[in-house]
């Protein structure tokens, strides 16, 4: 620390660290609110989406069931 | 039914993959199962259910098989007679580990998805870690409640927070797919971002840190060269150079260096040059100091002669004349005891005396410390003025007194002679000679006068001179101080 070329780097890097430290822990606060609000909206849309597959998926069963509740073998049962 | 029993059989043959069994159910709710058992299922939610609400289907929570005790879901069916009345049912069972794969298959970030009915149970596998059924909200509010809040924070056996999110599935009024997400995988990408700002916040720090260190070299190196020149300098190198052509501040601090070591070159040269004038100086004064020697001892030879021949007043003022060579000489010295100066003085009127006989009186009034250091020569100028320019161009010849005596830590001296006096035009312009300012008059008297202020300061020499028909007066000042050799 003792010659004046050191004493300048140091004053430099330390003003430097303390603005950038600022800077991203401040933009560590904005990712952080803004992309973990649209995370959830997305995980939110992803579910939706599966669920929506799951519930494709029974459509077509109930849809095979009603096909065969719409056979003609069934009728001499009735 | 004889027809209707192989079709359900190859039916349920061909989906084997997702149904368990069918079965054909009267209106009273009987039910012939494919696996050729026949059940009551008067009592079941779901019979009760189409029933009242006429619906077309209706899907039931997830009930155990009571063919094979499997875990099913069952789709019942309103078959549709003459005029759309009902004249049965189709009851389809579902496999529930069927829907637990399809709910497993949903992977989002580690979280995997699982099913809850309309009752609020959960009738697949739940990931491992969340016991999601134990969440008090869950069992209070309901899973409807809870999906509202999509994102609902729960936490894990294991400590870790998870977000737990819902979706109905459409088909399945009152069914729903769930999944947990950990706040660490749902952090992740935000902070892959956040690690990545750091690395390159940390590396501009670098960059800079590296551009300044660079630019504060740049700096700092002529400096430093600069630094190094002084230094040798200092060690006595004054040939060193700041050779570098700069136009900002560092260039201009290297041409004043070298300006001063020009100078500084230069004075040494001086005072190299005084030094060996001085020193030819002493070499003439040392072959100086041989002449007097022979001189001085001629003026013995001369006195003794004298004595022989009966010459006592010449042999008297040969030996005046001796001890006035001897003092003037001081071998050397500048400075004189005030004792010295006035037997100087003494012997200097004793010579005059002689020469100019009555027509010069002379008196000297001492009263004062006899040992005070002076610089030699001080009154024999002053005296000499008073007895060339006063006394001699009087016809009756006039007298000289000397009065010395301290006052206030000084030395006062006064030259009074009873000559011719000056006239007024001259008085003024010796006063402006001895004061530095007129022309050159009076040289003996301005040579004591410099010699004075150049050694006490411009308060102390010459301080009056007085002079009218009567005669003059010169009066001088010296401080006391001790000798400087």
């Amino acid at each position: 620390m003792g010659s004046l070329r050191n004493r300048i780097v140091w004053i430099v890097v330390v003003a430097l660290g303390i603005i950038l430290t600022s800077f991203l822990a401040v933009t560590r606060q904005e990712v952080n609110q803004q992309n973990m609000e649209m995370t959830r909206n997305l995980t939110e849309q992803i579910i939706e989406a599966k669920s929506a597959q799951i519930s494709g998926w029974m459509d077509q069963r109930i849809a095979e069931v009603q096909v065969l509740t719409e056979s003609e073998l069934l009728r001499p049962w009735i | 039914m004889t027809r209707i029993k192989p079709y359900m059989r190859a039916f349920d043959a061909q989906h084997d993959d997702a149904f368990e069994s069918f079965g054909i159910c009267d209106e009273e709710g009987m039910m012939w199962i494919s696996d050729d058992t026949v059940i009551d299922i008067r009592d079941r939610e779901y019979f009760q259910r189409i029933q009242e609400t006429g619906a077309d289907f209706v899907i039931s929570d997830p009930i155990i098989s009571k063919s094979n005790e499997e875990p099913i879901v069952i789709i019942h069916h309103r078959i549709f007679g003459v005029e759309d009345k009902t004249s049965g049912y189709v009851n389809a069972a579902i496999r529930l580990s069927k829907l637990s794969e399809l709910a497993s298959e949903v992977v989002v970030e580690d979280g995997q998805g699982w099913l809850v009915d309309g009752s609020d149970h959960i009738f697949t596998p739940t990931q491992a870690g969340y016991e999601v059924t134990e969440l008090e909200a869950f069992q209070t509010l309901g899973a409807a409640a809870v999906r509202d809040q999509q994102g609902y924070r729960v936490e894990g056996q294991n400590g870790q927070e998870g977000r737990l999110f819902l979706a109905p599935l459409k088909s399945v009024p009152g069914w729903q797919m769930g999944i947990v997400i950990s706040e660490e995988a749902m952090a992740a990408p935000t902070q892959k971002l956040i690690t990545s700002l750091m690395g390159l916040g940390g590396g501009i720090l670098l960059i800079a840190v590296f551009l300044v260190g660079v630019i504060i070299s740049g700096i700092f190196r002529p400096m430093n060269r600069l630094t190094a020149l002084i230094e040798q300098a200092g060690a006595g190198d004054l040939s060193v150079r700041f050779e570098e052509k700069r136009r900002d501040e560092i260039g201009r601090l290297g041409e004043r260096f070298n300006w001063l070591l020009g100078q500084i070159q230069d004075l040494i040269g001086q005072v190299k040059e005084k030094e060996k004038e001085k020193q030819r100086a002493e070499m003439t004064a040392l072959q100086a100091q041989i002449q007097p020697h022979f001189l001085y001892n001629t003026l013995d030879t001369i006195q003794w002669k004298a004595l022989e021949h009966g010459a006592d007043e010449a042999a008297d003022m040969i030996q005046a004349l001796s001890k006035f060579f001897r003092y003037s000489l001081n071998q050397g010295k500048e400075w004189t005891s005030l004792e010295n100066e006035v037997q100087q003085i003494r012997n200097y009127l004793f010579i005059q005396k002689i020469r100019y006989e009555e027509r010069l009186q002379f008196e000297i009034d001492c009263r004062a410390d006899m040992q005070w250091e002076i610089p030699k020569l001080i009154l024999q100028p002053l005296v000499e003025n008073a007895i060339y320019h006063g006394i001699k161009p009087k016809a009756k010849g006039g007298s000289i007194r000397i009065e010395i005596y301290e006052e206030a830590r000084r030395l006062e001296i006064a030259i009074c002679d009873t000559g011719i006096g000056m006239e007024p035009m001259a008085l003024r312009k010796l006063r402006e000679s001895v004061a530095g300012d007129g022309e050159s008059l009076g040289v003996g008297m301005k040579n004591v006068q410099r010699r004075l202020q150049l050694v006490y300061g411009k308060a102390y020499g010459i301080t009056r001179i007085l002079s009218g028909s009567g005669g003059t007066r010169i009066e001088l000042r010296i401080p006391k101080r001790g000798g400087q050799g």
